[in-house]
């Protein structure tokens, strides 16, 4: 249960940062996708070097 | 490989180009909304990408999925990633048009459309469809978990639908 858990709390903290954008002005608009992209892909590239180095940790 | 990739989904996006700006240069509200909820679901959607691959990091560091599923996973996040940028440049591409004005030939907006369909939402779908095969995974808990993803996704298809139906209806295209 703890696999499902993770997902549902990543889920949940998307959700609240979701809801501020709306609020956001074009211009706050564009910087925050800016960094959110950015954010995207260094998140997508530690994972690719991750799973290149094989580290998984013991539990 | 990844190089051919991207060479060749840029030559995609030139072509993509003309219909965002077909589609955001309309001299009225209707674009504006479009491009706006274009944009707010972008950004949902790359917030919420950034917190499944986080997951994903997380559960293999503690076991909880094996190499073989995290690498498949990464995969297919990749894919997701490199879509969700070929759509965030012809979004860009339109912003500038919106700033200087001016109107494209009509019939275009249905490659933009093609763009997303075929980049983000289908790299979306795998990204689900893996998920829900990883051993140990609730079926029901992944549904909701990628809710957030699949709503801004909608988002996304109901602006270009609506943007499409105003197309039709509109005398400002050429």
């Amino acid at each position: 249960m703890a696999l499902v858990r993770r997902y549902a709390v990543a889920i949940a903290e998307g959700r609240l940062e979701a809801k501020k954008i709306a609020a956001m002005s074009d211009e706050e608009l564009a910087v925050f996708d800016e960094e959110a992209f950015a954010a995207l892909k260094a998140k997508q590239e530690e994972a690719e070097q991750l799973a290149a180095s094989g580290n998984g940790e013991t539990k | 490989m990844k190089s051919n990739f991207y060479k060749f989904y840029r030559q995609l996006i030139a072509a993509v180009v003309i219909g965002v700006f077909a589609l955001f240069s309309m001299a009225c509200p209707k674009a504006q909304n479009t491009y706006r909820a274009a944009k707010e679901a972008s950004a949902k959607i790359q917030i919420y990408g950034t917190k499944l691959i986080d997951a994903n990091i997380a559960a293999y560091k503690a076991k909880e999925i094996s190499q073989a599923d995290f690498a498949a996973l990464n995969r297919l996040t990749g894919t997701f990633v490199e879509g969700v940028e070929i759509y965030r440049a012809a979004l860009k591409e339109a912003e500038k048009i919106l700033a200087s004005g001016g109107t494209l030939p009509k019939g275009t907006l249905d490659r933009l459309d093609l763009v997303f369909n075929e980049k983000v939402v289908d790299a979306f779908l795998a990204m689900t469809q893996k998920l829900g095969v990883i051993p140990g995974v609730n079926t029901e808990a992944i549904k909701s978990i990628v809710a957030g993803i699949r709503l801004a996704i909608l988002t996304v298809q109901e602006a270009f639908a609506s943007a499409h139906a105003y197309e039709q209806r509109s005398a400002l295209w050429v």
